[in-house]
């Protein structure tokens, strides 16, 4: 029997290697395997040259100085050397953090370790469509305020935070402006000068590049210092000891190279799939809610509630795709999504939503399968839904008393 | 996890959906769960004058399992 894999629409959670980022990455796993910080032979030359390639490609893309660029093992690692790191070496002078209610556990979790720590840390809450208000934040600052910490792209709901006010804002008053980056790099034009950016990370498997590596962008002028988290050798400028792992920095440089050189074509390539998987899904369905900006959105994300049907239950329903709910059946709590309720999703709503994420390898045919196969499991669910059946009936769900349990 | 052959086959092929008619004073209507929870089951039966339940129906909200056990209390 042939088993026929699920079309991929999860382009969020991760990116499949593309082929030719893997197969600059071969060599040294095998022939060329030195220690890029061994001094005394050409095996490690080798290795250095490769990695210092890849160090400006990165840099490049950000539009920073290839020193600046720190290699880590992903994201998460990067968020917690920016956050605790500059946390720890500022502590004397600056006690007080500002992030927002719609990060990356990765960061929200440093921040909770933070305040258990002493630190003072402040929870933006945002919009209902998903963006922070400056005037918020510019309220949010205090004297202590040493590190403002906001997503560039949204994770779940893909939207793009107004980075260059939010470091315009920072700039001004004398604070770090740190950005996850994670699901932005090859999205959106990202420049750390413009946007006054002081540290920015970046994942290699969010952008077709291998998994276990990341960056993590430190502005040199004027030099942000960091304590480090990881002791040993000193590598990296003391920032982040250890070996290189030579092909995944390999792969990391060549997937950021690729991301940001198709980037403008393939935004365009996905806006016009996007547009017509919503179009399909709108026609054929009452009741679907976009969460998020529309506008303000990467194109290849879609994180959209279908009243009245449970996700997981609509999940079992679409097993030909592969994609991610915002409830929570699967998860260890039975709260749904943290970044829907922030923006003020209900909580049946929230339950009711699918994150659908489309990336290079998505074709047409599989956005035309995708809709159907959806359509038709919403269809069937909403006819063996009671909510449905009341709302049909002209019972207005929110009103009635519901005895949680 | 996977689910069993079981639960998959009343999640695909749920047995008495639908619903009775809530006026009939042979049947009775019982709802419970909440949106915000995540599952909410209607169950409706109707019971002859002798006491035997002659039917039995059923709406579910909520994830595969909730929608495979209803199907099965039925």
């Amino acid at each position: 029997m042939k088993i026929t894999k699920p079309i991929y629409l999860d382009y969020q959670a991760t990116t499949p290697c593309d082929d030719r980022v893997f197969e600059k990455m071969i060599p040294f796993f095998k022939e060329n395997f030195g220690n890029a910080h061994s001094r005394n032979h050409v095996y490690g030359w080798y290795a250095e040259e490769a990695v210092e390639k890849s160090r400006a490609q990165i840099a490049s893309v950000l539009k920073a100085d290839p020193r600046e660029i720190v290699f880590t093992s992903g994201a998460t690692e990067s968020n917690n050397l920016a956050l605790k790191g500059a946390a720890y070496f500022y502590k004397d002078q600056k006690n007080h953090l500002i992030t927002t209610l719609t990060e990356h556990k990765c960061v929200l979790d440093t921040c909770r370790y933070l305040e258990q720590n002493g630190f003072k840390i402040t929870y933006l809450p945002v919009l209902s469509n998903g963006l922070i208000d400056l005037d918020v934040l510019e309220k949010a600052f205090t004297p202590q305020t040493g590190l403002v910490s906001i997503m560039a792209v949204n994770n779940e709901i893909g939207v793009i935070q107004p980075l260059s006010e939010i470091g315009e804002l920072c700039r001004e008053k004398g604070v770090l402006f740190h950005t996850d980056a994670a699901q932005a790099v090859g999205k959106i034009p990202l420049d750390v000068n413009t946007m006054n950016i002081d540290l920015l990370s970046l994942s290699g498997h969010k952008i077709y590049g291998p998994k276990g590596i990341g960056a993590l962008y430190v502005r040199r002028k004027p030099r942000v210092r960091l304590e480090t988290l990881i002791h040993g050798g000193g590598q990296e400028r003391g920032f982040r000891s250890g070996t290189l792992p030579t092909p995944l920095c390999v792969g990391l440089g060549e997937a950021c190279f690729i991301a940001d050189q198709e980037r403008e074509e393939e935004n365009e390539r996905l806006r016009s799939l996007r547009n017509r998987f919503l179009e399909k899904i709108q026609n054929a369905l009452s009741e679907v809610y976009l969460n998020g900006d529309l506008e303000k959105r990467i194109p290849g994300n879609l994180n959209l509630s279908f009243a009245y049907v449970e996700g997981e239950g609509l999940m079992m329903g679409i097993k030909n795709l592969a994609l991610s709910s915002g409830s929570a059946c699967t998860s260890e709590s039975l709260e749904p999504s943290y970044v829907l309720r922030a923006l003020g999703v209900s909580e049946d709503l929230a339950h009711t939503s699918l994150r659908i994420g489309f990336g290079r390898f998505t074709t047409t045919q599989e956005i035309d399968e995708a809709a159907e196969s959806i359509i038709k499991a919403v269809k069937r669910l909403r006819e063996m839904s009671p909510l449905w059946e009341m709302a049909q009936m002209g019972v207005d769900v929110n009103s009635v008393k519901w005895a949680a349990h | 996890m996977s689910y069993s052959r079981q639960l998959l086959d009343h999640y695909e092929n749920p047995r008495n959906v639908g619903a009775l008619d809530p006026e009939d004073k042979n049947v009775g209507t019982g709802l419970v769960g909440a949106p915000a929870c995540g599952d909410v089951m209607k169950l409706q039966i109707r019971v002859t004058d002798e006491g035997v339940i002659e039917e039995a129906k059923f709406k579910t909200f909520g994830c595969g399992s909730a929608i495979a056990s209803s199907s099965y209390v039925t």
